[in-house]
């Protein structure tokens, strides 16, 4: 049994396979075009403190939007909510700080979507050495460190082609910014909203 | 009055429906008993009984000549056993309304009968069908008047062929051109049962004799289980698998083995081949347990010509993938069987293969360029391995061929979506090493996984997939993303197949069988490697075309020239022992006979 992987075709016999290959690319057809189809579906995207710690992930180049954020203790975790320009004051007088965050949408290699809310008003050297992973990762794979002795992050970056480009969900800003925290409640436009008259009330009882 | 005004418009001079009647026999050719046939616009009716059937077709079968049929390669092969030319321009009816049923429920089934009660068109009944086809099965001689019932029922195959083509041609799949390519496929798949695989006619008889195998199958275990010790002998005589025993072999191995939900050794026959993969140590436990489990009897389909011929089903698969009967057909899942494949005197045979199809696929379709940078090496599954210091850095298919297949298992399990755990389980190394080769695969892949999750969203979304050259499958019935997700590959693969099986019948040469992933030719000694490059080069060019162009696939070829058999290294063992056995049994039967005779 002999066995060889060198194709050496004798081109005098086989010709006639010029002619054949263009009557078959007629019946070709393309795929369909399904870029973004699974987007539709994303009803939801995480809002998170950090990515997870030694995560290597992507941060998208374009979406950056500064937003008003509560930015509160939920039982054991730290929450995001949103607000509108209107309610900065309103809040501001039931003893909600309310402050300017730089949101970050970052991309893990399995696929994994979420968005980072950076306080931009503050000077702490975790929150800084944070941002500075986040905007490194518009252009390469990074992952933070969490520094304790220094009490800051370090950044690592992935080495060269051990990821692919990242691939971001098909969704327009406004969409982003909608599936993290309108459609999720947490997006405080008014005196009616829930969070708000429930802060309120905490803060009568006081 | 039906509309036939779309066929009788196809730009051939005549158009005819036909139908073969013949007395199915196990790996024989054809035992044609009748042919039935019509011409569309000139209403010529033929219906002849064998002894008039001439040494030539009775129609023209020129390019002018359009051939209707419901599943032509057995028409074709009952052309071919009655020395007919085969006609230039076929469509076979099946694969046309399988594509367009295709991932539907169809209450009436996939058959003639079915596709005539999806369109509402009037046909025999199935009871009558059915009495009609156990007559013909019951053989020769017919009387007079089974012959006239017989006669009269071929033309029930015959008369609303036209019809339903032309409910066919209204459907929105259809596309002529395509509907050509795949009748010239069944035509070809037709000299391909019609030609059949040469095996070993030394060893065929003893294989297929009950005795024989019955000995051999119960004298391989001791043998074969002294390596393992999972086997337990009772008072009778009988072999019996025992899972504590399997399960201390487990633990001898340290193989974390899968576990059913009752927390059994998970022995079904995929789990074994992929578990195997990794522990290749395994493959002739698993090769014995397929012999002692599953073939009780070998049904290999083998004719007195000493050829393996059986029905190949083209189009078959949700895929559209040929899937013959496995118990029949040489190349089933006991691979050891696969070393009777032998050429006859001055005969070659040449297995010829495309490299890692499934994952080149993957990349294209998915424009995923670090896939495609991958098969580039030559070894993708190997050049995986080194990102994870798993292979040294010289390592390739050829100096490393365990690695190869381990890491095949990675590539392909990942790509069918495999866990950790069972990733860990195949490969025999830890949950987290796993996770991360996982981890590893789904972010340097990262384009392949985004458009296979759009490209579920987008079929269940449609409730359509298409495949380059027309094959079509709903969503109706198939909902599991898994499949869904894989299906494009597997559809492609076959649209490729079928391109190379018809660009290498075109150039003459002898097809004898395909695999999902592989052509097997023959031809004689001193021609095979010259039809070795052709088929070759009919592979290669067959990708580029249902690839764009822009990516070919890669091809291993190996040529099994007479005197020597084809063999398959994961069955080596099990035939090595199988013929032993053979050989024991024999002189047993010599020495009884000798006793008897004193």
């Amino acid at each position: 049994m002999a066995t060889d992987d060198t194709p050496t075709a004798k081109l005098t016999v086989v010709e006639g396979l010029d002619e054949d290959e263009i009557e078959f690319k007629k019946l070709r057809r393309d795929l369909p075009g399904v870029k973004g189809a699974s987007a539709v579906g994303i009803v939801s995207i995480t809002v998170g403190r950090k990515p997870e710690e030694n995560e290597f992930f992507r941060t998208h180049p374009d979406f950056m939007p500064i937003i008003p954020i509560v930015n509160i203790e939920v039982g054991m975790e730290r929450q995001f909510f949103a607000v509108t320009d209107n309610m900065v004051v309103a809040l501001a007088g039931i003893g909600i700080t309310v402050s300017d965050h730089r949101l970050y949408m970052i991309v893990t290699p399995r696929g994994a979507v979420r968005v980072i809310p950076i306080n931009v008003e503050s000077d702490n050297e975790y929150i800084r050495s944070k941002e500075i992973g986040l905007i490194e990762g518009t252009r390469q794979w990074v992952r933070l460190y969490s520094d304790r002795e220094n009490r800051n992050y370090k950044v690592f970056p992935a080495p060269v082609g051990r990821f692919s480009d990242p691939i971001w969900p098909e969704l327009k800003h406004a969409k982003i910014f909608r599936v993290a925290f309108r459609d999720k409640g947490r997006l405080v436009d008014s005196p009616n909203h829930p969070l708000f008259l429930k802060w309120a009330a905490r803060d009568k009882s006081k | 009055m039906t509309n036939l005004s779309s066929v009788v418009a196809l730009p051939f001079a005549e158009i005819w429906a036909e139908d073969f009647e013949w007395v199915p026999k196990l790996g024989e050719r054809h035992d044609v008993v009748c042919y039935g046939a019509r011409e569309l616009r000139s209403g010529r009716t033929l219906r002849l009984w064998r002894d008039q059937l001439g040494p030539t077709s009775p129609n023209r079968t020129d390019d002018q000549a359009l051939f209707l049929s419901f599943v032509f390669n057995a028409e074709g092969a009952s052309r071919l056993s009655l020395g007919w030319q085969l006609p230039a321009k076929v469509i076979d009816l099946s694969p046309l309304f399988r594509c367009v049923v295709n991932g539907r429920i169809v209450p009436q089934g996939k058959g003639l009968l079915g596709a005539l009660a999806y369109y509402g068109i009037p046909s025999i009944d199935a009871v009558y069908k059915e009495k009609i086809r156990k007559l013909i099965m019951r053989g020769w001689p017919f009387t007079s008047e089974e012959k006239a019932e017989i006669l009269k029922y071929v033309m029930t195959d015959v008369d609303p062929l036209f019809e339903l083509f032309s409910r066919l041609m209204a459907e929105p799949e259809f596309d002529l051109g395509t509907a050509l390519h795949w009748g010239e496929f069944v035509a070809v798949s037709a000299q391909m049962e019609h030609r059949g695989v040469p095996l070993d006619m030394e060893i065929i008889p003893d294989l297929l004799d009950k005795k024989a195998w019955a000995y051999v199958r119960d004298a391989v275990v001791p043998k074969i289980n002294a390596q393992y010790d999972v086997y337990v002998q009772d008072k009778a005589g009988e072999w019996h698998f025992k899972n504590e025993k399997f399960d201390a072999l487990c633990a001898r191995l340290s193989i974390d083995w899968p576990r059913t939900e009752t927390g059994k050794p998970d022995l079904r026959q995929k789990t074994l081949k992929s578990m195997c993969q990794a522990f290749p140590e395994l493959e002739s436990l698993r090769q014995l347990r397929h012999a002692r489990d599953k073939m009780r009897k070998i049904k290999l389909a083998v004719g007195s010509d000493g050829r393996n011929r059986t029905v190949l089903w083209p189009f078959k698969a949700k895929t559209s993938r040929t899937q013959p009967k496995a118990a029949e057909w040489i190349f089933s899942p006991a691979v050891w069987l696969r070393s009777l494949l032998k050429p006859g005197p001055g005969r070659a045979v040449a297995y010829i293969d495309w490299s890692s199809m499934h994952f080149l696929i993957a990349g294209v379709l998915s424009n995923c360029q670090p896939m495609i940078d991958l098969y580039a090496t030559g070894s993708p599954y190997v050049e995986f391995a080194k990102r994870f210091d798993m292979a040294p850095a010289a390592a390739t298919k050829k100096t490393h061929p365990e690695i190869h297949d381990s890491y095949k298992t990675v590539l392909l399990g990942a790509q069918y979506t495999m866990q950790e755990v069972t990733l860990s389980q195949r490969l025999g190394i830890s949950t987290f090493a796993a996770h991360e080769m996982l981890n590893q695969h789904r972010g340097l892949f990262r384009a392949y996984w985004a458009w296979s999750e759009d490209w579920i969203a987008h079929s269940l979304d449609t409730g359509v997939m298409r495949s380059p050259m027309g094959w079509t499958c709903h969503t109706d019935t198939e909902r599991n993303a898994r499949s869904i997700g894989n299906w494009p590959i597997q559809a492609v693969e076959a649209d490729i197949m079928r391109l190379a099986c018809v660009l290498t019948a075109r150039r003459g040469i002898e097809l004898i069988g395909c695999v999902h992933d592989a052509l097997v030719i023959e031809s004689a000694i001193e021609q095979i490697d010259e039809d070795v490059a052709i088929t070759r080069e009919c592979m290669r060019r067959a990708s580029r075309i249902v690839l764009n162009s822009e990516h070919e696939l890669r091809t291993d070829a190996t040529i099994v020239k007479y005197p020597d058999r084809y063999t398959d290294k994961r069955g080596v063992e099990m035939w090595g022992e199988v013929i032993r056995l053979l050989e024991q049994y024999h002189q047993l039967q010599r020495q009884k006979d000798v006793a008897a005779n004193a």
